[in-house]
Parts: structure tokens; C-alpha cells; sequence
């Protein structure tokens, strides 16, 4: 039987760069190795309770949202703790991500890319993880820890959100 | 249109991979490695001393034992003195005791994150009515506590571990609880599961809240006073404008530390609103 730093080790060569990449595009910003490292020692600890329902690479996923959740939610108390409302529906959507800081060289992605982090958190999420990264509905199922019909059903509301954004109609149509 | 979504979706596979260099990604994995092997030392060394402490206890009641029987033999004896002070067995076992390390990796290994994807994992599970999983997150010795109400009592339903794996087959109808107008829900494992337990509610929560009290339902936080030593996660489902906010969900599930450490599920407690 491998010993925890193997498998972990095992993992971090397969998986790192994945995790990395989803990183990058869920929290908008490429200043997300320390949250890759903390990903892989997050997953060693919590080893015990893997259970194989999911597959790593969707377990070490689900990791790094939460904590990219987590991390974003304690940059936003820090500046908000005058503020009289916690408006976590507009934390989720935005608050500590910076997307201006990816896709500089891509003007046309960037302008995507902002429309989809101005959507609603759901399908903010499935739109990176289904579109951008290419997980299957059953993977992003497992990372979300939702159901699969919620996820098609959010992914195909996501697309339709997308078209319908007037800078997107106007590059792609006019 | 289908043209058009076809379009934002190529557009969507075309984004480009971000990457870390070849040397990053050594370092972060020398890292890992790193502090990895640094914890096992620390178990390790925290594992002698628990060991170390165990023998001292050990041999402290061992002394007590025989100091206890020597001054019984004392007493017995006509010949020695009697009268005088034995000694206070009690003060030295408290003593002992007390001198008992704190085991702060046990302590250390309570993770917010970690438990949140154990308790998704747990949801999970039951959505798939895999209960040799949902038995495998269960507290050996504590067993695992059912109730649909905010309220642990005597008399709600408890599984010992090893029940659990085939409970949906099974045809034993249980109390669980008390519903709408005190009417009581009698219903077998598989039933309760669909029309009380209903996991899938909770995919979509708008909050999850880690070891931390949800002041809108619970101001009294109450669970923890029924499980002083434990860690509850809650995945919360506010209520609507049309009902005024009164239809709001939340499903607990309530963890203990096993004998190793690990966090183990003891309860799963729906809660919901009660006129």
C-alpha cells in the first residue's frame, strides 16, 4: 500500500498544473501557487476521509474552491468589517477575485471572461469549470457536490446568459 | 442561435492553459514533501509521549494498588501503628493524571475545509443511497443519531455502525420524530430518506456553515450543548420572499473525534421552521 506522501506526491505530478490552471481562471489572478501547496497538503491530511466516490483530480477541485471560497471571503471581511450589510451573494460573484490581472494578452477572451465573472456564482462555476477547463457534467457534479441535472441545466442558463450580454452579441454578430 | 452557442462554447475550449514552470512546480512539490514529512515527525514524537504518558499513568495506579493493599495489610497487623494519615491515594492520581499531555495534533487536525468536503462527501453518499460510504464516516463507538427535528432526545433513532450498510433495504418501520399537528413519522429507513432526510435540498445551500452558530435558526445553539465536543456543519437553505422567510432548511450533520483523532459523524439533525 503507497504511504501518504507517495500518493500525494503521485498526485501532485498528474494533477498540479490542472489545479493550478483552475486556480488561475476561479480566483483571477496567476498568484495562486501558495493556494496549489496548500491544495496537496490539505488533501494528504484529509486522505482518511477519501472515499473513491469522487475522482482525485475532482476531489483536489473541490479542495481548491473552498479554499479559493475561503481565501476570497477573508480578503473581502478584512475590508468590510464597517460595512453594515454581508452581501455574500455579491461576495461569491466578485469580491477578491481580480480578472483584469489574466488573459492580458487575449483581448477578445478578457471580455468573455469578465461577462462570466459578472454572472451569478452558479454559473460563474459550471461556465469555468464545464467550458473553461472541460470537465465532464459528472465531474463538475463531483466538484460542486451538486447533481448532475443541475449542473446541465446551470451550464446550458450560463451559455444562453452569455449570448444574450450585448458586447458579446455585438462583437460576434455585428 | 445554435450557431451562436456553439460559438461560446469553442470559444469557452479555446481559453488558454495557464502552467507553472518546470522549476515552481519542483519547488512547490519539495515543499509539500516537506512539510509532510514534518507532521509525520511531529505524530511520531507525539505518539511517544502519549505512549510514555500512558506507561505513567499505568504505573501510577499500579503504586496506588499496592500502597492501598499494603495499608490494608497494615491495618490488618495488631503490631503497627495505627492512627495515622494513609496516603491521600486520591491527590495522587488527579495529580497523574493532570500531567497528562495535551494532544494538540488531535486538536490540529479539525480543518474547516477538510470537514466541509467530508460532510459533501457525506451528502453525497446518501444521494446515491451508498450507505457503505455514509457508514464509513460513522463514529465507531457513538454510533449515528437520526432526527428530523431540532432535537435530540432519549429516544431518536440511533444505527450502530455496522446497521447502517444495509438499512435501506430494510422493512422496520421507526419513530423518528413528531411532524405537522404532533402527527408521528412512522416510516421505514428508505422512506425517511425520501421524504424527510432529502439530501438533494442542500446541493444548491446558500450557505454552509463550518463549526460555526447560524444565529438565524439557532440563537441558542442549541446542538452544541447537546454535543459539547463536537464540530457541525451546516448546509443552510434561506427562506423565500412568498412565504416571508419562513420556509427556510437546514440539515446538520454533527462530527466527534474518534479514538485516533479523526473526525467521525454522530448526527444527522434537519431543522426547519416551527411555528
Amino acid at each position: 500500500m503507497q504511504n501518504q506522501r507517495e500518493i500525494i506526491s503521485n498526485w501532485f505530478n498528474l494533477y498540479s498544473q490542472d489545479v493550478f490552471n483552475f486556480l488561475v481562471y476561479y480566483s483571477g489572478t496567476v498568484d495562486v501557487e501558495d493556494l496549489v501547496q496548500e491544495v496537496f497538503i490539505k488533501a494528504a491530511r484529509g486522505l482518511s476521509t477519501y472515499r473513491n466516490q469522487s475522482t482525485p483530480k475532482t476531489w483536489l477541485f473541490s479542495i481548491a474552491r473552498n479554499l479559493a471560497i475561503d481565501k476570497a471571503k477573508k480578503k473581502e471581511t478584512k475590508f468590510s468589517q464597517t460595512s453594515i450589510a454581508f452581501q455574500e451573494e455579491a461576495l461569491n460573484q466578485h469580491v477578491g477575485f481580480s480578472p483584469e490581472q489574466i488573459l492580458i494578452d487575449h483581448e477578445e477572451k478578457q471580455v468573455l471572461y469578465r461577462k462570466i465573472n459578472q454572472q451569478k456564482k452558479k454559473y460563474r462555476e459550471v461556465l469555468i469549470l464545464r467550458g473553461i477547463q472541460g470537465l465532464s457534467v459528472s465531474e463538475t457534479a463531483q466538484v460542486l457536490g451538486c447533481k448532475e441535472t443541475a449542473v446541465r441545466t446551470n451550464y446550458h442558463r450560463a451559455i444562453k446568459a452569455l449570448q444574450n450580454e450585448p458586447n458579446w452579441r455585438e462583437s460576434h454578430e455585428g | 442561435m445554435k450557431d451562436n452557442q456553439k460559438n461560446v462554447e469553442e470559444n469557452l475550449n479555446e481559453f488558454p492553459s495557464y502552467r507553472m514552470s518546470q522549476p515552481t512546480q519542483d519547488l512547490l512539490h519539495q515543499q509539500i514533501m516537506d512539510t509532510l514529512e514534518n507532521s509525520n515527525v511531529r505524530q511520531k514524537r507525539q505518539g511517544v509521549v502519549l505512549m510514555k504518558a500512558k506507561i505513567g499513568i499505568v504505573t501510577a495506579v499500579a503504586v496506588v494498588i499496592v500502597s492501598i493493599l499494603s495499608i490494608n495489610l497494615l491495618n490488618d497487623n495488631p503490631n503497627s501503628s495505627s492512627g495515622e494519615n494513609p496516603i491521600p491515594i486520591d491527590q495522587d492520581v488527579d495529580q497523574e493524571v493532570e500531567q497528562t499531555p495535551v494532544d494538540e495534533e488531535d486538536n490540529n487536525l479539525y480543518d474547516p475545509v477538510l470537514l466541509k468536503e467530508q460532510a459533501i462527501e457525506i451528502l453525497q453518499a446518501i444521494h446515491n443511497r451508498n450507505l457503505d460510504v455514509l457508514s464509513s464516516h460513522v463514529h465507531t463507538e457513538k454510533g449515528l443519531l437520526v432526527s428530523p427535528n431540532f432535537s435530540v432526545m432519549d429516544d431518536t433513532v440511533r444505527f450502530e455502525k455496522n446497521e447502517l450498510p444495509t438499512l435501506i433495504d430494510s422493512d422496520t418501520t421507526y419513530l423518528w420524530g413528531y411532524g405537522e399537528a404532533n402527527t408521528e413519522i412512522q416510516l421505514t429507513p428508505a422512506d425517511y430518506f425520501d421524504t424527510h432526510l432529502q439530501v438533494e435540498r442542500f446541493f444548491e445551500s446558500d450557505e454552509v456553515f463550518v463549526d460555526t452558530q447560524n444565529q438565524e435558526v439557532d440563537p441558542s445553539n442549541y446542538l452544541k450543548t447537546v454535543f459539547p465536543d463536537s464540530k457541525i456543519v451546516e448546509f443552510y437553505r434561506a427562506g423565500t420572499e412568498q412565504y416571508s422567510g419562513m420556509d427556510w432548511k437546514s440539515l446538520n450533520l454533527v462530527f466527534e473525534q474518534d479514538e485516533e483523532g479523526a473526525w467521525r459523524l454522530v448526527a444527522i439533525v434537519n431543522n426547519l421552521f416551527t411555528p
